[in-house]
């Protein structure tokens, strides 16, 4: 549970989005487990250690701190796209070669649920393409864009 | 047998009207929390049966603006709101049971199947205290018989159609006298309890639809897990083929929760204030779209869906507490901000 | 209608295994089922029988809900990512098709072999209902020029059929495919209609986009090619469930009644909708009589014909029944009927042809024309909205027929309302680019909020000439998994319709300036269907609009088929779809497709005797 909040809690602040809107797509536990299993327990527990680091210190010079990081950077960086996409991206050729590559370190949807539920759709005041289709009518209103919460 | 005035009439038709509201949000609870694609049967049946309550709001809509009544689904003019708060008795009934907003589950099945329960061979049509909701419609009934023709002064522009209430369950009408009147009471009363002793509902005979079961015995077989079959009476029970249902693909939703089960500023306070908002927002526009602006109903679905998503974000976020359940929609009034 | 040309077939034979065989469960397949699956000898139901080379997709609401599934979770959502083909009915893939070079010609990656010069791009289903499980559902009616290209332009070849005969069958396609759309916006261009018709459902509500752009485009006088044309955005004709006009229920999902009576948004109905409110042939078979048998995961491999005789009536057919994971079927069976309809497609009636005869009607095969399409894209000042509603929801029709004609091809003009989404894979690599920039949190939302919505681009469907250089073709040496010939493609975009490309891009330009947006477009020679005019490069894509391969015309020598797309050789074949069009002209040809068809299933009814 611990390891969840963290991960949620470093994904907010990465995503721009809620803590409470990322547990409500139901991803949490699952895009968890993806990123685990594909660049390993010791790389996450470093993520998130670098992740609790906010809350102590000026948040903004922390993630950028980590998002700048040669190991840590790209794979926060790829769990933004996760959130935003549904999808895991691979990691650069660089990384590879220097972190060790994964056979799970290539592209692909999550699940069904998981592309439902990507957040680049909400940020642009629209709906996934193929699901949750907003209702009879309504692509003849003025868009309007949720505003960061 | 009780002798209505016009206003006794039409205060029995807002009860109809807020009757069928306060069964919906217990419906979609149960549907919203099953997870997508799992208990496929059992979701379809309840997404039905949520339709055809629609329409049967529609309806009851209808008979009161054919009556000249104003149809309410907010707190207005100083009534008492027509909101329901969860866990609630049946309005006007004989309280025998409370309706809750539950995970899809062999609970809410229960309660579903005792809101639908058919009238037993002579029970006495009901105003007030009624043990069946058939009771209740058949006080309506008479005392229309009683008041019509001159009861129907209603302004006819104010009826709703087809062309825009949509999605199933057979199709609005309007209604301006006591034939229309009396079609949109046996739509009401059979789709929910079955045609007199049959098990069927009569939208293969009223709408040419395929046949489908009486909303009791749709809810009577996934709670026994059993299918009904042709031949089957009340009395046999469904006698066809077993029924999957997989509670464990539900999302854990705390039962009948509340904006203040969570701290002003909280997270969750936040989302449920936001989905509470966006019900209100539906309550008015249904408000408006039965009083004269019936192009409504198209944004209404619009909010509708609104209401879906974010009551399944609701559902998808765990408790604090320890209780390993999680939040979920509350359908509780608060006015839309606007805009 | 008029009467036709041949002396009835009648029921020919008691010994004949059906009345009719009907070859393709996909739109026309099920329109003619529909029809004949009706009609009846005294209280005898017709003997009908339809032979499917792929699989029954959507049976039920879930076998459906598996379809959508398997898109949902595609990385690469192209136009059959929903639809798993089987090895022994390939379809083509989008994803197959790679530039060619003259050293990768021809280039057999996938299931077309393409001999070029340039890669036809055009995939299609092959499974019940047919490619028209993928189409957008627009549903256009020819313009009454458009029959008469040859009279009026020089070149192409006039339509057996006129307009004004074609009407009532228009009639029944728009009342079976459920179209939403208001007469009054569709009379441009000499179309008419009957006095007091209506669509069965008023039209699709136009996106805000399609009002912001109507806004600055109506009005506006262009001046093409000498000819001065006040432009107008249309609402585009739909087959996706809208509000109910008087006598017509709309018709929701295949085994789910209650769901799809009205477009939700979901925007996918290319490739797939996940509601059903977009119509599919799956459809029209629920409405199909019991009495008619379908055998999905049939793939007919010969036509054979009664003698060698150049005229010889056809005999029977040879199909292969297979089961997915099995070996391949060792023997074909046969199967024996008074009449023969080849409902495939453009590629695959010719194909089947051509593998059975070694001298058909010269014109079987030749003549393949698409839709070459063209986008032009670019950033709006102002959100508008991108990436809501149905793919598209209104176009330019008015730039349709014109003198011009004489010189370069004509085109339709959409207004897409989803952003730059398959050109440049967006939103998702806005999203991965202003990651890679380093942007998170507020800011990473800001900036894709800001972008995203403002996308905005049209396309352009040109009308391509029949050529008959451009064909379909056998080669033995290039078989499926079932032994059977795989189709040879030849295919190029002449200069009329590149001179066509250049006169949309100039009034692209113009309207992306009126409209205050900066122009993104940027054509790549890297791309498979990259070609140039003049110095003005171009990317163009197929629009799965195949037609021309068995064209229609008022005589043997010029075409394959006649008016009623009866086999002018073979008495008792009948060769529907897209593949009978002289002319592809302008308008997605799906609606005339589907107006041919209840034209042609009236003639088989007269054919035996039954009307």
């Amino acid at each position: 549970m611990k390891t969840r909040r963290s991960f949620v809690a470093l994904s907010s602040a990465l995503t721009g989005f809620r803590e409470v809107d990322l547990w409500g797509t139901g991803q949490a536990d699952s895009y968890l487990g993806e990123l685990i299993a594909t660049v390993g327990e010791d790389v996450v527990a470093r993520l998130l250690a670098a992740g609790d680091d906010l809350a102590s210190g000026d948040p903004a010079e922390a993630l950028g701190r980590l998002l700048r990081d040669d190991e840590l950077g790209p794979v926060a960086k790829n769990v933004v796209v996760l959130w935003y996409t549904g999808a895991w991206r691979p990691l650069p050729n660089e990384w590879r070669s220097r972190f060790g590559a994964s056979p799970l370190d290539v592209g692909r949807v999550i699940s069904p649920s998981s592309y439902r539920s990507g957040l680049v759709w909400k940020a642009i005041g629209a709906h996934p393409q193929g699901a949750n289709g907003p209702g009879f009518a309504s692509w003849a209103s003025p868009p309007t864009v949720p505003s960061a919460g | 047998m009780t002798s209505w005035s016009p206003e006794d009439l039409r205060g029995h038709l807002q009860t109809a009207v807020e009757i069928e509201w306060t069964t919906i949000p217990p419906y979609l609870c149960a549907l919203w929390s099953i997870t997508e694609g799992r208990n496929e049967l059992a979701a379809t049946c309840i997404r039905d049966v949520v339709l055809e309550e629609m329409l049967h709001v529609t309806l009851a809509c209808n008979l009161l603006n054919a009556v000249g009544g104003s149809p309410r689904f907010t707190p207005r003019d100083g009534q008492p709101s027509p909101v329901p708060s969860y866990p609630t008795f049946l309005p006007h009934s004989d309280d025998a049971f409370r309706v809750g907003l539950r995970p899809f589950s062999a609970k809410a099945l229960k309660t579903f199947r005792k809101i639908e329960h058919p009238a037993g061979g002579g029970a006495p049509p009901e105003g007030d205290r009624y043990a069946t909701i058939a009771q209740f419609y058949e006080a309506v009934a008479e005392a229309l018989a009683d008041l019509a023709p001159d009861i129907f002064t209603g302004d006819r522009s104010l009826q709703v159609d087809s062309s825009y209430y949509y999605g199933g369950g057979g199709e609005a009408f309007a209604i301006h006298d006591l034939t229309t009147a009396n079609e949109a009471l046996d739509v009401i009363i059979f789709q929910g309890e079955g045609i007199d002793l049959s098990i069927w509902d009569p939208d293969r005979d009223v709408f040419g639809e395929q046949e489908e079961l009486a909303h009791y015995f749709r809810f009577d077989e996934l709670y026994r897990e059993r299918r009904y079959v042709e031949g089957d009476t009340p009395a046999t029970g469904p006698t066809g083929g077993p029924i999957l249902i997989d509670y464990d693909s539900v999302l854990p939703m705390r039962p009948s929760p509340k904006a203040d089960d969570h701290p002003a500023g909280s997270g969750l306070r936040a989302l449920t204030d936001e989905c509470n908002e966006t019900y209100s927002t539906l309550l008015v526009q249904l408000e408006e779209a039965f009083t004269g602006r019936p192009a409504r109903l198209i944004e209404s679905v619009q909010t509708m869906t609104r209401l879906r998503y974010e009551s399944i974000a609701l559902m998808n976020v765990p408790l604090d507490d320890g209780s390993g359940k999680n939040a979920g929609p509350a359908f509780q009034w608060r006015a839309p901000s606007g805009g | 209608m008029g009467q036709s040309a041949h002396r009835p077939v009648g029921r020919l034979s008691e010994v004949a295994d059906y009345d009719i065989v009907i070859v393709g469960a996909g739109p026309v397949g099920a329109i003619l089922a529909r029809v004949l699956g009706s009609a009846a000898v005294g209280s005898e139901p017709l003997r009908i029988l339809v032979l499917e080379a792929g699989p029954a997709v959507g049976r039920t609401w879930s076998d459906y809900q598996a379809n959508v599934d398997h898109y949902l979770g595609s990385s690469i959502k192209v136009p059959n990512a929903p639809w798993v083909s089987s090895a022994y009915a390939p379809s083509p893939d989008v994803l197959d098709v790679r530039p060619l070079t003259p050293d990768s010609i021809p280039d057999d990656n996938g299931y077309f072999v393409q001999y070029g010069p340039l890669p036809f791009e055009s995939d299609y289903v092959r499974a019940q209902g047919g490619t028209m499980l993928h189409w957008l559902a627009t549903s256009l009616r020819m313009v009454p020029n458009d029959f008469e290209i040859r009279s009026r332009y020089g070149h192409g070849l006039d339509w057996p059929v006129s307009y004004d005969e074609l009407q009532p069958y228009y009639e029944r396609a728009e009342w079976e495919l459920g179209v939403s759309a208001n007469v009054e916006d569709q009379e441009y261009l000499g179309i008419t209609f009957r006095d007091g018709y209506h669509f069965p459902m008023s039209r699709i509500p136009l996106s805000y986009l399609d009002e912001h752009v109507a806004g600055t485009v109506d009005g506006l006088t262009v001046t093409l090619d000498g000819e001065a044309t006040e432009l107008l955005v249309s609402s585009t004709p739909q087959a996706r469930n809208s509000t109910p006009n008087p006598g017509y229920r709309p018709i929701g999902a295949h085994g789910a009644e209650h769901m799809g009576l009205r477009c939700e948004g979901n925007s996918s109905c290319i490739p797939i909708c996940p509601v059903q409110a977009k119509y599919s042939p799956l459809k029209t078979w629920g409405l199909v009589s019991r009495h008619v048998e379908v055998r999905t995961q049939c793939v007919v491999s010969k036509v054979i014909y009664a003698g060698s005789a150049p005229d010889a009536p056809v005999a029977a057919l040879e199909y292969y029944s297979y089961t997915d994971g099995l070996p391949p079927p060792a023997t074909p069976e046969r199967v024996t009927a008074d009449i023969y309809v080849l409902a495939g497609n453009a590629i695959e009636n010719p194909k089947l042809l051509l593998a059975s005869e070694p001298t058909p009607n010269d014109n079987i095969g030749r003549h393949l024309m698409d839709h070459p399409y063209v986008l032009s894209w670019a950033l709006m000042p102002e959100n508008i909205g991108a990436y809501r509603g149905p793919s598209s929801t209104s176009g330019i029709e008015v730039l349709r027929d014109g003198a011009f004609r004489k010189d370069r091809a004509a085109f339709r003009m959409e207004v897409v309302n989803w952003g730059w989404d398959f050109i440049t894979n967006s939103p998702f690599s806005d999203l991965e680019s202003a990651v890679d920039k380093g942007l998170y949190g507020a800011e990473l939302r800001a900036e894709i909020a800001d972008r995203v919505p403002r996308q905005f681009r049209f396309g352009f469907l040109y009308e391509q000439l029949p050529d008959p250089g451009n064909r379909v073709f056998l080669n033995n040496g290039y078989v499926d998994a079932l032994g059977i010939p795989r189709p040879c493609i030849a295919y190029d975009v002449d200069d009329y319709v590149r001179k066509g490309m250049v006169a949309s891009q100039g009034l692209s330009e113009s309207l992306f300036a009126a409209l205050g947006a900066t122009e993104y477009t940027r054509y790549s020679d890297s791309k498979p269907g990259y070609v140039t005019y003049d110095g003005w490069p171009f990317n163009f894509v197929g629009a799965g609009h195949l037609a021309g391969t068995h064209c229609m015309g008022t005589k043997r020598s010029n075409s394959a088929v006649d008016s009623f797309q009866r086999s002018w050789e073979h008495e008792n074949l009948y060769l529907i779809g897209c593949g009978s069009m002289p002319t592809v002209s302008t308008s997605n040809p799906s609606l005339t497709m589907a107006a041919l068809a209840f034209r042609s299933a009236e003639a088989i009814l007269d054919d035996l005797g039954v009307r």
